[in-house]
Parts: structure tokens; sequence; C-alpha cells
């Protein structure tokens, strides 16, 4: 618990390590995301596809 | 088991299964990582708190250099043995390795502007690894740039087997030219020059890394099997 009331009092660190968590996390949550909507996508459309 | 998931149907199924337990693992072992990251290791005497970037850094760094490598095995077995699962998850993987690669550079530009007092240097380690997104970014365009898509990937898998001379001078540049990066810390795994404090929080997050990018995969490779079905569908339509 130290370590992190010492990371967080730690003023001129402490955005850069947020922030590289932040976009590392936001851009993994963005590719999650973009491939899971595309499936989808291509799901809706092959059902379409093979009730014409 | 192999033989039968090279089916590209049979292996739809697999990862219909496969994937829903690959993203709990992922999120579980992202839950441990950030504790062991934050409150269980120590800031490093030299870099301060700033050494916590490391945990994130490292592994984006290890799976851009992975997926590469995935990606050039499965572009030879394409070239060699013209296997549509091989195309498949080479397609599928591009735009995940660019997202690592993308994640790596700008961690470490974050990690540099402290450690180093700049954010970019056009040093051997930074811009080989800037290459490689490169070579990432070329795969994604040849590979949604065709109609044909046989032709898209032979053309891919080609600059997927050039590029592979980017892998060692990404992994030895640090040691053949002078660089600001530091040398591998964990070359070798019986004596790696990090503290277990910071070797166990690297390696959690380095495996709820491989499970978001086995999830992700398995997302991505469905997706590239049911455009294939929807091709051949309109195809035969076409044809009639």
């Amino acid at each position: 618990m130290n370590y992190f009331i010492n990371f967080i009092k730690s003023e001129d660190h402490f955005s850069y390590v947020l922030s590289s968590y932040l976009i590392v996390f936001l851009i993994i949550f963005l590719i999650f995301i973009f491939s899971n909507i595309k499936t989808k996508r291509l799901e809706k459309e092959l059902i379409n596809l093979s009730k014409k | 088991m192999i033989f039968k998931l090279a089916n590209p149907l049979k292996f739809q199924k697999f990862t219909e299964k496969f994937q829903p337990v690959t993203i709990h693992l992922a999120l579980f072992l992202l839950v441990i990582g950030l504790f062991f990251s934050f409150f269980n290791s120590p800031p490093d005497y030299l870099q301060g708190e700033t050494v916590r970037i490391m945990y994130i850094h490292v592994p984006c760094a290890w799976f851009s250099l992975m997926i590469y490598s995935i990606i050039v095995i499965c572009s030879i077995s394409s070239l060699v043995l013209r296997h549509t699962l091989a195309d498949l998850i080479s397609r599928s993987c591009a735009p995940i390795g660019a997202c690592f690669t993308i994640a790596t550079l700008v961690t470490g530009s974050i990690w540099g502007k402290p450690t180093w007092g700049t954010w970019w240097v056009w040093d051997a380690r930074l811009t080989s690894v800037l290459i490689l997104f490169i070579i990432y970014l070329g795969l994604i365009i040849i590979n949604n740039s065709y109609d044909d898509k046989s032709k898209a990937d032979k053309y891919a898998s080609i600059l997927a087997v050039v590029g592979a001379v980017n892998l060692p001078i990404i992994k030895w540049s640090v040691n053949w030219w002078s660089t600001l990066h530091q040398p591998a810390s964990i070359s070798k795994l019986s004596s790696p020059s990090i503290d277990p404090s910071m070797l166990v929080p690297l390696f959690i997050m380095t495996f709820s890394f491989f499970f978001f990018f086995i999830s992700i995969l398995l997302i991505r490779l469905k997706g590239e099997i049911i455009q294939r079905k929807i091709d051949v569908i309109k195809y035969n339509r076409v044809e009639k």
C-alpha cells in the first residue's frame, strides 16, 4: 500500500505513468470493440444473404 | 486436434467456444497484474515511479515482435503450402500487431521524456520499431486494397517475409549500435537483471496481454471466415 501512496504523491511522474496506462488500455479496448462490431456486422450480413 | 482445426469451419466452432474463456482470463490477469504493478512493486532507484511504465511497455513490445513472427510463419506457409487458414491468421494478426506496436512507440515515448529528457530520438531501436509499424500499415493497406483476396494475400505474404529482416535488427539494435535505449534485461530467465518484485508484475501483465491478443485474434478470425463465406455466396450468385 505504501508503494501506491508514494506513487500517487509523486507529482512529476504520476501523469506520465497514468497517461501511458490509459493510452494502452484505450488502444486494446478500441481494437477489441471494433473487431467485435465488424464480426457482428458480417454475421448479420451472412444471415441476410442466406435467407435470400 | 491441430489438423482438425486447420479446417476453417471447424476452427470457427472452436473459436466460438474458446473466445469467452480467453477474454475472462485476460481481465482476471489484468486486475492481478495492476495490483502487483502499483501496490506490490517498488520504484526504481534511478528512474523512480516511471519504471511502472515498463509493465505495459515491455509486453506491448514483445507482442509487436511475436505477432509479426506469427505473420511471417503464416506467410511462408501461405506461399509454400497455399493454406487458407494461414492467410486468414495473417490478415487477422496485422491490425492487432499494429496496435501493439503503436502502443509500444507511444509508451516508450512517454517513458523517454522523464528518463532521457526527450520524447523521441532517431536511434536504432526506436527507428526500427517505427519501421515495423510502417510494415504493419503496409500489410493492412495491401489486405484491403484488392477485390481478389488471393492476390492481396500473396502480395501481403511477400511483404511480410521481406520485412522479417527488420526483426533481428530490432532485437539486436541495442547491441549493434550505440543507442539511448537500454539493452535487454531479461535475455536469460535464469539470471535476469530485474528484481523479482518487478519481474512478477511484468510476467502477469504479459500473460494478460497474451490472452487479450488471443481473444481479439479469435474474434477477427471468425470475422474473416464469415467474410470468405459471404464472398463465396456472392460469387456463386453472380455466376448463376
